[in-house]
């Protein structure tokens, strides 16, 4: 990885290299069509993934949620976010996966964002009554 | 005549203040629809800051949210409320 690892001893080593490490944030949006079991078993292996050269800091699952829009005709989808630190061969390996898979619809993963307190509303979605800041001029054109 | 008339009866317009720095708001989080949602139109539109009065850093940090919430179906890009 760094031609430094010539210069610290292997035990030190390791934990130079952890510090190295990036954290990382992947928001991953499954088809929720699919049932529960293949859905928890593909979420699994994106785990197992990280894991392997990494360590997974937190997991939000949104569940199953509806889409702002269509998606390859699917209405419903699956959201689960990883927050890890893992080196950069995993981010590569992950992407590839998730081009190869085609229950994925969609994934975005940021470097160094910072870790949101923010939890998934169910009720949101469903309301529409979420008032713009300045409603009474609108959409000046 | 109606060009005094029109002066007279000019509204008084009001202070924008910008949302995010009233609440001290560190970043603008994607995933956070809530917030996101007050800044876009009925039509799915991103509302210009000389509307909703949103100071020049956290407009460029908003629309990039935006953007990626869309990507993630999070938000509309267009909404067809009109059907």
């Amino acid at each position: 990885m760094y031609s430094g690892a010539l210069l610290y001893p292997w035990w030190i080593w390791a934990e130079v290299q952890r510090d190295f490490m990036k954290q990382y944030e992947t928001m991953v949006l499954l088809d929720a069509m699919l049932s529960d079991d293949v859905i928890a078993s593909e979420v699994q292996s994106f785990a197992d993934k990280i894991t392997a050269a990494g360590e997974i800091l937190r997991r939000d699952d949104w569940g199953k949620r509806k889409l702002a829009y269509e998606i390859k005709h699917k209405t419903h989808g699956y959201y689960v976010i990883f927050y890890y630190k893992a080196e950069a061969s995993v981010v590569a390996e992950l992407e590839n996966i998730f081009k190869l898979d085609e229950n994925v619809l969609r994934w975005i993963t940021l470097v160094d964002y910072p870790m949101s307190e923010v939890v998934y509303d169910k009720n949101l979605s469903q309301t529409e009554d979420v008032t713009p800041i300045d409603a009474e001029e609108g959409d000046a054109e | 005549m109606a060009f005094e008339d029109k002066k007279n009866n000019s509204r008084v317009r009001r202070k924008k203040t910008c949302w995010f720095t009233e609440n001290k708001v560190q970043y603008i989080d994607y995933k956070d629809e809530k917030v996101l949602r007050r800044f876009i139109s009925e039509r799915g539109k991103i509302i210009p800051r000389r509307i909703s009065g949103t100071s020049a850093k956290y407009q460029r940090m908003l629309v990039e949210a935006i953007k990626r919430a869309r990507h993630m179906a999070i938000l509309p890009f267009v909404a067809d409320t009109l059907r």
